[in-house]
């Protein structure tokens, strides 16, 4: 049984925008609220997500002014949401919860997110220090532990233990850009190589600037209703079959031995109980590769392949889309980009075009069960969610 | 070190007045002499203030003192970083005994994982105290 369904998709194209927030994200609300055939009188609650409004843009409290802008009418019961880059996963299982518990019948929920330093006109090195806020100001932001580096010790640990090379990570954006490269909605949208990502600058050690995502504009977002209303939507249904939020300590010293992600674990475990399949029987999952050290971490917490297996894995091409697991057919956040609050439901977003199977070029052939892995903050938060195509 | 900050095993009502503030862990950072936390229920050693055990709950923590002589768990170079923290420096999660800490090493050192390392000096980034590590000599 599942918790609710999925019956209105919408995204923008990914990359760099100057206009307001609201506008951005009607671009993607619109279009889902029109595919799932609801008017903007049937949604009962909207859950927004935007991560950087405040410390970019001087907005906060966002939801009201979105929703008016989309024209969800007063008594709608709005909120933002703001859990780093996995916020619009939270926001989404709030609108399963809302549902499956009768509070209300429609959800709108998504994100939008503006963080580019080309669109904003704010330079790397200050955008680097809004991006840290999401670290432990005294314990992380202090000693200079920046978005990029806490992943880095997190692989560079990996690789101690492991084995992991920087080809196998290199291997890692070279796939998600493979996979970009058939996305049209993908940020980056030019295949890269081995050498070229080995090539290029060192951002945070083993990191360099082509093993991590980019700083990304964008919307995304989907409309939630419960299982039993789903068919009268018009449109194929997806069921999110389970769905688990899990924390992690916070300062990284005091989380479990990196590079577990115990987080992830707890997540993955719960959320498989709940849609009463496992690891091997996921067809297509989209991870949050916000660099490529990140996907390997993924792939293991997940129990998609053995600890310290994923490197191998990835150089050969398990990952791909014409692999046994096929990892971020999107382009994932290193290709298709990463816009922060619009990234979790951006996921979901793509799996259920898989589970539709409208994914063209990119279609993962029989896909029926998917996963998506959305993390927050510095390895503090995680969001696992399970999807199933119905019959 | 103040002898009052060895281990402690209880949280009476006593010393809620001990517990380990920022601003006193920061002051015994300072002064080379670092403090954390050791839980009496689950055993385990925090190296920053927490108002209760952060693997079990337990108020049941005492203010103990750490080594400064350490084991380099992980690290990372960073090349892009906030300006003020400047560029090509070197951070690391090092064990100290029971307790892991993140610090910084000290300008213009490298250390690699399982190297020693030593609590030499601190540093100051918007306000607040970090500890800065050195390869042992
Ligand atoms: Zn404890």
């Amino acid at each position: 049984m599942a918790r609710a369904s999925v019956v209105g998709i919408g995204m923008t194209d990914f990359g760099v925008y100057t206009k307001p927030i609201a506008e951005l994200f009607a671009d993607a609300a619109l279009p889902a609220l029109e595919e799932a055939g609801v008017s903007n009188a049937e949604v009962d609650a909207f859950y927004f997500g935007n991560v950087l409004g405040g410390a970019i843009l001087n907005e906060t409290h966002l939801a009201p002014q979105v929703a008016s802008h989309v024209g969800l009418p007063p008594g709608t019961s709005v909120q933002r949401y703001e859990d780093a880059c996995a916020t619009g996963s939270l926001a989404l299982k709030h609108a399963v919860r809302a549902v499956e518990t009768g509070e209300h019948d429609v959800v709108l929920v998504g994100g939008a997110e503006r963080c580019t330093p080309a669109g904003t006109g704010i330079e790397t090195s200050e955008m680097t220090r809004i991006f840290g806020s999401g670290a432990h100001r005294q314990y992380e932001q202090a000693p200079g532990m920046t978005t990029a580096s806490v992943f880095a010790l997190h692989t560079q640990r990996h690789m101690h233990e492991y084995g992991t090379t920087e080809e196998q990570l290199a291997e890692v954006a070279v796939k998600n850009h493979y996979h970009g490269s058939m996305n049209s909605r993908a940020q980056f949208g030019d295949e890269t190589t081995v050498e070229e990502v080995l090539d290029s600058p060192v951002i945070a050690s083993p990191f360099r600037l082509l093993d991590c995502c980019p700083f990304s504009d964008g919307a995304s977002a989907v409309v939630v209703v419960s299982e039993d209303a789903a068919e009268s939507y018009g449109v194929d249904p997806v069921d999110i079959a389970g769905i688990s939020h899990q924390a992690n300590a916070s300062p990284v010293a005091d989380q479990p031995n990196p590079p577990s992600t115990a987080m992830v674990r707890r997540a993955a475990a719960d959320t498989f109980d709940q849609a009463g399949f496992g690891p091997d029987e996921v067809d297509v999952t989209e991870v949050h590769d916000c660099f490529t050290g990140a996907e390997i971490l993924a792939l293991e917490a997940l129990g998609l392949v053995e600890d310290g297996r994923a490197g191998p894995a990835t150089v050969q091409g398990r990952t791909r889309i014409s692999g046994d697991i096929p990892v971020n057919p999107s382009g994932g956040l290193k290709a298709k980009g990463h816009p922060i609050g619009a990234t979790g439901t951006a996921q979901i977003v793509e799996l259920t075009e898989q589970l539709r199977g409208e994914s063209g070029d990119r279609q993962v052939g029989e896909a029926k069960r998917a996963l998506a892995h959305n993390v927050g903050g510095m390895t503090a938060t995680a969001v696992v969610t399970a999807l199933e195509a119905r019959p | 070190m103040s002898n009052d900050t060895g281990a402690r095993s209880d949280a009476t009502e006593e010393n809620v007045d001990d517990r380990l503030t920022h601003d006193r862990w920061a002051a015994a950072l300072e002064a080379g002499e670092p403090l954390g936390l050791r839980c009496g229920e689950c055993g385990y050693v925090t190296a920053t203030p927490k108002a209760a055990c952060v693997r079990c709950g337990s108020r049941d923590v005492a203010t103990v003192s750490l080594p400064t002589t350490g084991t380099v768990y992980t690290k990372s170079t960073i090349e892009v970083a906030p300006g003020a923290q400047g560029s090509g420096y070197q951070i690391a999660l090092v064990d100290l005994g029971d307790a892991r800490m993140l610090g910084r090493i000290a300008d213009g050192q490298r250390v690699d994982i399982d190297d020693t390392v030593e609590l030499a000096d601190s540093y100051e980034y918007d306000g607040d105290l970090v500890g800065v590590f050195e390869p042992r000599q």
